[in-house]
């Protein structure tokens, strides 16, 4: 049975999974012995970087499926998603726990995580919001996941109590999740002059909370595409005969949410007068961003949704992910200190890259881990028509 | 165009926002009535048994 369970363990993909996490300890060892100038390409001029950029930013958008998947459930009523909730949250606990996570490799000093809320609160910073909105939709995700972890320990009373919560953590989640994808967002209204005009904008909360729900709905259907192949044998038929009613109604939702993001997107630019900007270098890369990764997955969601093109939807939810993470790199890295030059500019470091792909396998290897033995993609036989 | 007081820019701004907002209102129409026009369809055709 030993040599079976080795055997299995040593495919291709935990094979180089081993090697990343590997790499990712010794250049962990590295940050936190040697100190940030060692592993990191990040100045005065430059003090956030890809751990910001990536890591944080593009986490917590991505992991905006959790309260879009929840929200329309359980507040709208749409319990042909019910399926969907399960995979969303636990993706979102995932995707703020490894955010949480994440920040330790740029703030340093992990003991000190509980000061800025505890110890030494700056309640005038917008810094301290997201930490504690983070903070508090961290624990209403790891609360909203537990009921799956306690019907695998089989610990039903617990499971059963803070089932009955469901509705009260939902909308609790809601709006953590409304402040704090705003707030990330806000943080980078305090640099009018580093920040290029064509993506610095007074209306920059909203366009981070707008495009959070494109993000969450296309990253439930891109996950879910991904899961799909390796974990069909764990879903079972409500799960499977649900599935395509999932994407397509997401598809609809992230089309209009696409939409609604393009048209805030055109608002801010008259707002400020900015069209000039268009006619630039800088404008070219603004419309790439624009209408290559905002409208075309609208359309093209539409598209699909309309011809019930379940391929078409899935391609778009790719597209949208990579629009909207590369959004959050123009506003943190490219389009941040457009003004400086070029040798001043910043480009992560490869132990810089080699730590976010390290904090992505982490966040894969848990998600599988989860996913072959609790019920995520499945009802526990015990909780049937129990939601 | 030159704005020489700032009530300048905030009408010129405004005035296009309001036009773009007239737009985006006609624009979700749009995309909705094209995304849902199937669903009619679809419930329109006879059974086929």
């Amino acid at each position: 049975m030993s040599t079976e369970n080795n055997k299995s363990l040593m495919t291709p993909a935990n094979i180089i999974t081993g090697i990343i996490l590997l790499v990712g300890l010794i250049i962990t060892v590295l940050r936190f012995t040697k100190g940030l100038g060692t592993v990191t390409n990040l100045d005065q001029n430059n003090p956030w970087g890809i751990w910001i950029g990536f890591d944080l930013l593009c986490g917590v958008a991505l992991a905006a499926g959790g309260y879009t998947t929840s929200s329309a459930c359980y507040i709208f009523g749409l319990k042909r998603y019910h399926s969907a909730v399960r995979p969303a949250i636990l993706t979102a606990f995932l995707g703020y726990a490894l955010v949480v996570f994440a920040l330790h490799y740029d703030v340093g000093r992990p003991y000190r995580l509980v000061y800025p809320l505890f110890v030494q609160p700056g309640t005038t910073s917008l810094l301290f919001e997201v930490g504690l909105c983070v903070f508090l939709y961290v624990t209403v995700l790891a609360i909203e996941f537990s009921p799956a972890m306690f019907e695998w320990l089989g610990m039903k009373t617990l499971r059963n109590k803070i089932h009955k919560l469901t509705l009260a953590l939902t909308v609790f989640g809601v709006v953590l999740s409304t402040l704090h994808q705003s707030s990330l967002g806000a943080l980078y209204i305090a640099v009018p002059s580093k920040l290029h005009p064509l993506w610095y904008s007074p209306y920059l909360a909203i366009l981070f909370f707008v495009s959070s729900i494109p993000a969450g709905l296309s990253m439930v259907i891109f996950e879910g595409t991904l899961a799909h192949k390796p974990f069909h044998h764990m879903m079972d038929k409500t799960h499977l005969d649900e599935h395509e009613g999932v994407i397509l109604g997401f598809a609809r939702g992230a089309s209009i949410a696409l939409a609604a993001y393009f048209c805030v997107k055109l608002v801010a630019l008259a707002a400020d007068n900015n069209w000039h900007y268009l006619a630039t270098g800088w404008g070219a890369w603004y419309l790439v961003e624009v209408l290559g990764f905002v409208a075309l997955p609208s359309l093209l969601y539409a598209i699909g949704s309309r011809e019930k093109n379940i391929k078409l939807i899935k391609w778009t939810a790719a597209l949208t992910v990579f629009g909207i993470i590369l959004n959050r790199f123009n506003v943190s890295m490219v389009a941040f200190n457009y003004n400086l030059p070029a040798d001043q500019r910043y480009f992560p470091s490869l132990m810089e890259i080699g730590i976010s792909i390290f904090v992505v396998t982490l966040g894969v290897t848990i998600y599988r881990f989860i996913v072959s033995r609790m019920p995520i993609f499945f009802e526990h036989p015990e909780y049937k028509d129990a939601h | 165009m030159e704005y020489y007081i700032y009530h300048d820019f905030m009408m010129h701004t405004k005035s296009i926002i309001y036009i773009l907002m007239g737009l985006f209102v006609v624009g979700f129409w749009g995309l909705w009535a094209y995304m849902t026009s199937r669903d009619e369809e679809i419930h329109k055709m006879p059974e086929h048994h």
